[in-house]
């Protein structure tokens, strides 16, 4: 036998132990070793199980979604080269196919176009509302933890008040102040998400307050203030990204309501949520002008709802 | 108990010593184990070449290799190891709860000679509680928050058939036969109402509640006060001597020699040694065994180093040396100078539920002297805690003063109180918790010194100190979490010494730590008061770790200091009742 080939044996046979002294089996039952036929079913199926054991399936469907969203609130031409205002009344309420993926809506616009520029509008929106909501909660729910006693009373019965209200409702109230607009939703919806973002934060500085390296940190003669920039703070920062991931979802299904109920973006503009509401009376006409922007609706809030989500579980399981 | 069955069961005992003998010769062959079963009846637990092995999608552990065991009726066996040492898996695969992700072989596996290689599920279940009862550790997380202890047990009855009617006259029986005060009124009340031995108590209770031939108890006394202990431990022994075998899992040799019959010995999944308890005890064969019986510290070992030093050489100490003399010229320059930690009349009392406060500190009075071993010694709830944060400044006492070096914490106005705080450092018993987890171990030890001196300066303070607690410079850029609990302690203890106080406050610094990785603390903390100077405060339950090292002891009861003065008059000669008690229920190695 040749050297190389001699090797290539060996390789082989080690692999087949590798795998088969890691091999997890499903069951704590007692067992005596299998044998024959059946062990190399199981080598076979331990090592898929290994190789997929770690992918985290729900993410292999979520990333995609985000990304193909990201690049489409970004550079919304690279995916296709329509215009999302181009009327073309003789191609009004056109079904989907090979010219327009989509369909067409009344004006004979191309409706997967309109939904790709109108990602822009929905996911910007939902981000900024989001970020708006959790900054405003970072500001309000360290005050309450960090400062005097009084100032804890004011800001959580304050909160509590506008947690009273549903966040779209107050949503709806600040805009019939502010007026119609995106910007104007986005403080809208930031403001409406601000209790629960302070409560949460309020919480999680007083666990970091009550915590051992904030009395150790006491014993070295830190001032407090100096504790709140050191740890506090810091540590309260740490979960915001996974909470404005969170509360995307929520935010771009708001930003989409309020769109829908004609306060946020105006026609011809082309929000989801606007989408949603040109199409509705023409539902059973042409169900692609409002199925489309609602599926894309879905898949994003649901994609950005696991990805807040796994990371988390990651951010949880930090400290093991 | 009837005279006649007693002297049966020492006959028993007498014939397991003997039977252990050989065993123990060849150490883990197992094969003398079988043969002497004739007289005793079947084995309740007959296990030969056990593996446990574990495998995640990351890692392989082989937790346990060939382990043979035998238990037989009325016979109290220990297992015992350091934590990894594999032994709380051997008591989950006696019970078949070792989880998905293990495989559990053996070349002989029969609980009361039923083979149970190859059981389901369903299997399982008609063995736990029937044949095998399991008592865990932590009575607070094993019971369930919203059900009553009576409820819990009535459970466990009737997962065994028990009819309905009759359960709550077996529920109160159960709870009397462990010893529950008043079990009619007791059995409606929820876990958190119950203290830590009642609570220990209800789960033995629901243990017992299918009469089972075996109990495996899975470190049973670990979270308890040594009176609470010995009680269970009691308990445990009472059942023993009743017929129930009894199979012991503890890192603690005193508390196993107590009740066992027979010792084994783990590490790292393979039983290294075993034989009868007076064996292991006083003729042990194995190194490993030789070390942690030296490991375990009380009076015979003040002065000695308990760990065998493979880490701690004097050296490093040397460049700690240095920092000795600057500390004590300054030191001698005020020999008259006032003692470094001071309380006088300190009382605290907390809120509780309502218009009820608990005194938690009454009227107690502490002085530590320039490089002084103070031990504050109680059980829990005893006020411990509240004093060391009332000396570390960190809770304002009610009535009463502290001062540090004669300054009081309240005198000399913010600024003051800040300074005078590096003076007094805090060693905790969590100290993974005393980090914060974004921090790397310099970012930790270089905390306290931050706005004192400058980045080089830091980094050499940092070096110095790590050196000192023995810990290599390649953990500096470590985070905390992947360290070991040792480790941990080190750099906690490192910490403290960064801003050179003139006293460190150590609450229950080595408790939650394995006998060995004690070792190597206590003789840190003895060596750096040493070399060092630092006076040191040493909070613990432990009577044996504050014997081996402080100079004087304070015993405290609910709050108050019942007996103060020298260590070995105090533990040698109590005068006050409370301590005589405390001094009595300490587990100690039954022979030494």
């Amino acid at each position: 036998m040749s050297a190389p080939a001699e090797t290539s044996v060996t390789d082989q046979s080690d692999v087949v132990l590798a795998v088969a002294a890691s091999s997890p089996s499903a069951d704590a039952a007692v067992a005596p070793a299998a044998l024959g036929s059946s062990r190399r079913y199981r080598n076979v199926r331990d090592t898929v199980l290994k190789w997929s054991a770690g992918v985290h399936w729900d993410l292999v469907f979520a990333l995609p979604i985000l990304a193909i969203v990201a690049l489409a609130a970004i550079a919304p031409g690279a995916l296709t080269s329509g215009d999302p205002l181009d009327a073309n009344p003789r191609e009004s309420h056109l079904p989907p196919g090979p010219e327009h993926l989509a369909g067409t809506d009344l004006l004979g616009r191309d409706v997967l176009t309109r939904i790709i520029y109108g990602t822009r509008y929905s996911v910007l929106i939902g981000l900024g509302a989001s970020t708006l909501g959790v900054l405003l909660g970072l500001l309000v729910g360290l005050g309450a933890a960090v400062g005097p006693r009084w100032l804890d009373r004011v800001i959580s019965r304050f909160v509590d008040v506008v947690a009273a209200f549903p966040g779209l409702l107050l949503a709806m109230f600040l805009i019939t102040f502010t007026g119609r607009g995106a910007g104007n939703l986005v403080l809208a919806l930031g403001v409406g998400a601000l209790p629960q973002y302070a409560r949460l934060i309020r919480a999680n500085a007083f666990v970091t307050l009550g915590s051992g390296y904030v009395e150790q940190a006491k014993t070295f003669g830190l001032t407090s203030r100096r504790i709140v920039w050191r740890h506090v703070l810091p540590n309260a920062l740490g979960a915001l990204p996974i909470m404005i991931t969170i509360g995307l979802g929520g935010a771009i299904i708001g930003s989409s309501a309020l769109s829908f109920l004609g306060l946020g973006p105006q026609p011809p503009a082309a929000e989801w949520g606007l989408l949603l509401a040109e199409s509705r009376t023409y539902l059973r006409q042409a169900w692609w002008g409002a199925v489309f922007p609602g599926v894309a609706l879905t898949s994003v809030v649901v994609a950005a709802t696991v990805l807040g989500q796994n990371l988390q579980r990651r951010y949880e399981r930090r400290d093991r | 108990m009837n005279p006649t069955l007693v002297a049966g069961r020492e006959a028993d005992r007498q014939d397991v010593t003997e039977l252990s003998r050989p065993q123990a010769l060849e150490a883990g062959s197992g094969d003398g184990t079988d043969s002497g079963s004739g007289g005793r009846g079947e084995p309740v637990i007959q296990v030969r070449n056990l593996a446990v092995e574990f495998t995640t999608p990351t890692r392989h552990v082989q937790a346990v290799r060939g382990l043979d065991l035998t238990v037989y009726p009325g016979e109290a066996v220990a297992l015992v190891g350091e934590s990894g040492s594999g032994k709380s898996v051997t008591s989950l695969s006696l019970l078949g709860l070792t989880g998905p992700t293990s495989r559990v072989t053996a070349d002989e596996f029969r609980i009361v000679g039923r083979d149970v290689r190859g059981l389901r599920d369903r299997g399982w279940r008609q063995i736990r509680g029937r044949e095998l009862g399991l008592v865990l550790q932590d009575a607070l997380t094993s019971l369930d928050p919203l059900r009553t202890v009576g409820q819990e047990i009535k459970e466990a009855l009737r997962a065994h058939g028990a009819n309905k009617s009759g359960a709550d006259a077996k529920v109160e029986a159960l709870l009397a036969e462990v010893g529950f005060p008043d079990p009619a009124v007791r059995s409606h009340q929820y876990a958190h109402q119950l203290s830590g031995g009642l609570r220990q108590r209800a789960l033995i209770a629901s243990a017992l509640a299918g009469d089972p031939k075996l109990i495996v108890a899975d470190e049973p006394t670990t979270a308890l006060d040594v009176t609470v202990q010995a009680q269970i431990l009691d308990l445990l022994a009472a059942r023993r001597d009743a017929g129930t075998a009894l199979l012991l899992i503890s890192h603690d040799l005193a508390v196993v020699s107590r009740t066992a019959d027979r010792v084994l010995v783990m590490r790292d999944g393979v039983v290294v040694e075993q034989g009868s308890t007076a064996q292991i005890l006083t003729a042990p064969r194995h190194e490993y065994t030789k070390a942690l019986l030296r490991a375990v510290p009380s009076a015979a070992t003040r002065g000695q180093r308990l760990s065998s030093g493979d880490s701690g050489e004097p050296e490093p100490a040397l460049r700690l040396a240095q920092v000795v003399q600057e500390v004590g010229t300054a030191a001698s320059a005020e020999e008259a100078a006032p003692p470094v930690l001071r309380a006088a009349g300190v009382s605290k009392s907390f809120e509780v539920s309502g218009r009820r406060r608990l005194r938690a500190v009454v009227d107690v009075d502490v002085t530590v002297g320039r490089g002084q071993k103070v031990g504050i010694v109680g059980e829990s709830g005893s006020g411990k805690s509240t004093l060391a944060r009332i000396l570390l400044g960190l809770i304002a006492p009610d009535s009463g003063r502290v001062e540090v070096n004669g300054q009081s914490w309240r005198s000399d106005g913010k600024a003051g109180r800040l300074r005078l705080r590096r003076a007094v450092q805090f060693v905790s018993q969590d100290s993974l918790g005393s980090f914060d987890p974004r921090y790397t171990v310099e970012e930790i030890v270089a905390e306290p010194l931050r706005g004192l001196l400058t980045r080089a300066e830091r980094q050499e303070r940092v070096r110095e100190v790590l050196a000192a607690a023995h810990l290599e410079a390649d953990l500096l850029k470590v985070v905390p979490r992947s360290l070991s609990g040792g480790q941990r302690q080190r750099v906690s203890i490192a910490r403290a010494l960064a801003l050179r106080p003139d006293v460190l406050i150590c609450d229950e610094p080595v408790s939650a730590l394995d006998v060995s990785i004690q070792a190597q603390i206590l003789d840190l903390l003895s060596e750096l008061s040493q070399v060092t100077g630092t006076a040191l405060v040493f909070i613990s339950h432990d009577l044996g770790v504050v014997h081996h090292l402080v100079d004087d002891v304070l015993v405290m009861h609910r709050g108050q200091i019942v007996e103060q003065g020298p260590v070995d008059q105090v533990f040698n000669a109590p005068a006050d009742p409370y301590t005589q008690t405390l001094l009595r229920a300490v587990p100690r190695l039954a022979v030494r």
